[in-house]
């Protein structure tokens, strides 16, 4: 019996010790934030992040800790990621920005064909949880055209709740649909930012000469695991779009 | 006497003399040497001899640079000399046709200087050769401004117009744009040129507008529209070719490549008066609105809020600069966000610039900042406008922050976005849209709408069912009725009973036919009965009951017998009515 609880403890302390842990953490990391202690800052906010918690504003906060150690890759590593969990996070838009003037002056992003663009920019207006919030309240509003449909006092009313909610109904489908789709996005890594102050990229592993030295902070695209390789796709205005292999060690996934 | 010179003596003068031979000199080649408007010119200097020296070029007066100077170095043999050649070598294209003169280009090295000869290069316009004189007046093309008087900073349209009387290509190729010195200039998009008809100096022409753009001037006193050139093929009609039986009726044409331009036109830029010129003039020309707008009346300490600045208007809107924001001392500020939305159109350039600015309040307290100002003078009432933006006002709570994030020095980004404190985090892994709250948010309105559409099918299925049940029970409350009517017989309340009896067999028929209230009307009942396969006996039957009803309502009629045979009948119809309506 004894033994039984002894095991029960054991396995509810771990759980008891996260659960407690980020509050006080994040509040230990912000103090050292402001007194310029920035590497222990990085130390607590990475701890909450090791503890399995996560959100766009601890990203954010790693990231400006990174960027004010002079770590420019990381940095940009992680306002990549508090912007893949919050599309609309301004501020960790604008502070990549001045991370990414630091590094990669060599790659310049390939512009994106106008609707392409547009399109992009929409789905990327929301979180999976945004698009999901949207397809709820959508469909509220078609279960109400419904009600109106099945129960309007006239005809006229009756018409306006049925093609009323067909129509919200379809819009509520389509934002369902957006929202599974970024959620895929979130749960898989899709890109990848180089940390190495420069990485090569090679045809095949074995090949002895690289085809082309990715600098710190590059972003590419991720598309298959081969052992310690990544197969990635390399997108810049100067070289078009270049496949290769880099080292995962000199990856970081986004 | 000649001197006597010794061998190894001839050999070193030999040797200086070479060397003086190997020429130190500039040339000048031109490549091609005649050329058409729409031709690149190549011109290369060589130095011969001149290591380290770099000729001052002329300025290449009536050309276009396109590239240059583009600097090679060889070596090369030369009566067994060797000769160092540097060469500079420019690109030119023409900016007008006739005999152009390529300047000398001048060197110095060690106190002697060297120049090239002028070098004349004939420009000559495509095409049509001999017969440009006689197109001249059948194809041409006019720049025609808008207006030939503005204000510095003022926009104005110019159209370039063809005019023809002659068949023409319909796509004219733009073999040199205007270059328009003194203005800044925005294209406006020419869609589908059309065709129409003009009378220009007493001859008829077809015209169209094959540009447009929209001009600032940018300096005042007097500026010039430059010339555009066009290209394109036209038809002629050949000249003594006529002379075929078989195409005598058909007049001869002649293809021609024909290049012209427009005359330059002169425009007077006026100064912008002096008078009342607010001292933070933005240089601006046009109609604008401008507002000013906090993301937040109230805010936190250390957390950033948005300052958006709008300019609207029509004019030169891509000109405008970030305004002067005075702020709080102990503020921080961070570069303005700016966008923009510009629209071109035959009405000229207009749209708006937005100014979105991060501020960070680092003591607490209310604010109210500094009113902002926007200055342009306006076009139409000729007069300086000074705008002011509405009261920004902001009450910031929390402690008092220092700056944290401001580091000073050159190499810390005085930009990076600070800190945000006390960030909520959630379960990596977790994500509203996978989790079965979403999925229970999603399933509940369908499960209710299926509840909604169930019920609305029983309220449906009752209504039916008690028209049914009326129907049913009708055979009896019509017998329960008659019961009724033949008590009120026996107390002797004979009227009472007759309206009794038609009573009953109204509420009988308005039962079996869902009749309203309303509907008592017997061509109605003869009607529908008849539609139920009704005998002519049976609708007598009715009519009768129903008059003797009526009459007694008007003649008081006895107790007698007569009464006593309208129960047995009114109970006969039932019964009859019955057996016709509900067959068993």
């Amino acid at each position: 019996m004894n033994r039984l609880l002894l095991a029960a403890i054991c396995a509810l302390l771990p759980l008891t010790a996260l659960a407690a842990a980020p509050e006080d953490l994040i509040r230990e990391a912000d103090a050292a934030y402001t007194a310029g202690q920035y590497e222990l800052a990085l130390a607590r906010y990475d701890s909450v992040l090791r503890g399995g918690w996560t959100s766009a504003g601890l990203h954010y906060n790693l990231g400006n800790c990174h960027y004010r150690l002079l770590h420019t890759g990381p940095a940009i590593l992680h306002y990549e990621k508090a912007l893949k969990l919050a599309p609309r996070h301004a501020a960790a838009r604008q502070n990549l920005r001045l991370a990414l003037r630091r590094v990669n002056e060599a790659q310049e992003p390939v512009p994106d064909l106008f609707i392409q663009a547009w399109l992009s920019r929409l789905y990327l207006q929301f979180s999976s949880a945004g698009w999901a919030w949207l397809s709820v309240m959508l469909l509220w509003a078609a279960l109400g055209g419904g009600a109106l449909f099945l129960f309007g006092p006239a005809p006229r009313w009756k018409r306006i709740g049925f093609f009323g909610g067909i129509l919200l109904l379809l819009l509520a489908l389509t934002c369902a649909g957006l929202a599974r789709s970024r959620l895929s996005d979130e749960r898989s890594s899709r890109y990848g930012i180089v940390l190495a102050s420069s990485a090569f990229l090679k045809e095949t592993p074995e090949s002895p000469a690289p085809l082309l030295t990715l600098y710190e902070g590059y972003k590419v695209e991720l598309h298959a695991y081969q052992g310690e390789w990544r197969k990635v796709l390399l997108r810049d205005a100067a070289h078009g779009a270049v496949w290769g292999f880099v080292l995962a060690s000199e990856l970081g996934e986004i | 006497m000649m001197p006597r010179i010794s061998g190894p003596a001839v050999l070193i003068l030999l040797a200086l003399a070479a060397h003086r031979l190997a020429a130190q000199q500039i040339t000048v080649l031109v490549n091609p040497s005649s050329l058409t408007i729409n031709d690149d010119l190549e011109v290369v200097f060589q130095l011969e001899n001149l290591q380290g020296a770099v000729p001052a070029f002329p300025d290449f007066a009536g050309f276009d640079k396109r590239s240059g100077p583009t600097r090679r170095s060889s070596m090369k043999m030369a009566d067994g000399q060797v000769v160092n050649v540097t060469s500079f070598s420019f690109i030119l294209k023409p900016l007008k046709s006739g005999k152009l003169t390529i300047q000398p280009a001048r060197v110095t090295l060690n106190g002697a200087s060297y120049a090239t000869q002028p070098v004349e290069v004939e420009v000559a316009m495509p095409g049509a050769g001999g017969r440009s004189a006689e197109l001249r007046d059948l194809v041409f093309l006019r720049a025609i401004p808008a207006r030939s008087e503005v204000f510095e900073g003022e926009q104005f349209l110019v159209s370039y117009k063809v005019y023809r009387r002659i068949s023409t290509q319909n796509q004219f190729n733009p073999l040199r744009t205007a270059a328009n010195e003194g203005f800044w200039e925005e294209n406006i998009p020419v869609r589908n040129p059309v065709w129409t008809r003009e009378r220009y100096r007493g001859q008829e022409y077809e015209t169209t507008v094959v540009k447009q753009d929209a001009l600032f001037a940018q300096r005042n006193g007097q500026l010039f529209i430059d010339s555009l050139i066009l290209g394109c093929r036209v038809s002629l009609p050949a000249p003594g070719r006529n002379t075929n039986i078989f195409n005598q009726f058909v007049p001869a044409t002649e293809e021609v490549y024909y290049t012209f331009g427009n005359a330059r036109v002169p425009i007077r830029v006026n100064p912008l008066p002096a008078a009342g010129r607010p001292a933070d003039f933005s240089g601006l020309t046009g109609q604008f609105a401008f507002s000013a707008r906090l993301s937040a009346s109230e805010a936190q300490t250390g957390s950033p809020i948005q300052l958006t600045v709008r300019i609207e208007g029509k004019g030169n809107i891509q000109k405008i600069n970030p305004l002067d924001l005075k702020l709080p001392e102990d503020w921080e500020l961070y570069d303005p966000e700016i966008r923009d939305s510009i629209s071109r159109s035959a009405s000229g350039i207009s749209g708006w610039r937005t100014f979105t600015y991060t501020l960070v309040p680092l003591s607490p307290g209310e604010f109210r900042l500094p009113e902002l100002r926007f200055s342009f003078f306006d076009l139409n009432a000729r007069r300086y406008v000074e705008l002011k933006s509405n009261a920004l006002q902001v009450r910031v709570s929390g402690a008092a922050r220092r700056r944290s994030d401001t580091l000073a020095g050159a190499s810390a980004p005085r930009e990076l976005l600070p800190l945000e404190p006390g960030v909520q985090v959630a379960r990596a892994g977790y994500s509203f849209a996978g989790s079965a709250g979403y999925a229970a948010l999603m399933a509940a309105p369908l499960l209710m709408l299926g509840l909604l559409a169930a019920r609305r099918r029983r309220l449906d299925r009752e209504a039916a069912d008690q028209a049914g049940t009326r129907s049913r029970k009708a055979e009896s409350a019509a017998q329960r009725q008659l019961a009724a009517a033949l008590a009120l017989l026996e107390q002797q309340r004979v009227r009472d009973f007759y309206a009794e009896i038609a009573r009953t067999v109204w509420q009988y028929l308005s039962h079996k036919f869902s009749l309203g209230a309303s509907a008592h009307r017997r061509e109605l009942a003869e009607e529908l009965l008849r539609g139920r396969g009704a005998s002519d006996a049976l609708v007598q039957q009715l009519h009768s009951l129903l008059d003797a009803c009526e009459l007694a309502a008007f003649a008081p009629v006895g107790p007698g017998p007569e009464a006593r045979s309208a129960y047995d009948r009114a109970l006969a119809l039932i019964t009859d009515l019955e057996a016709l309506l509900e067959p068993a």
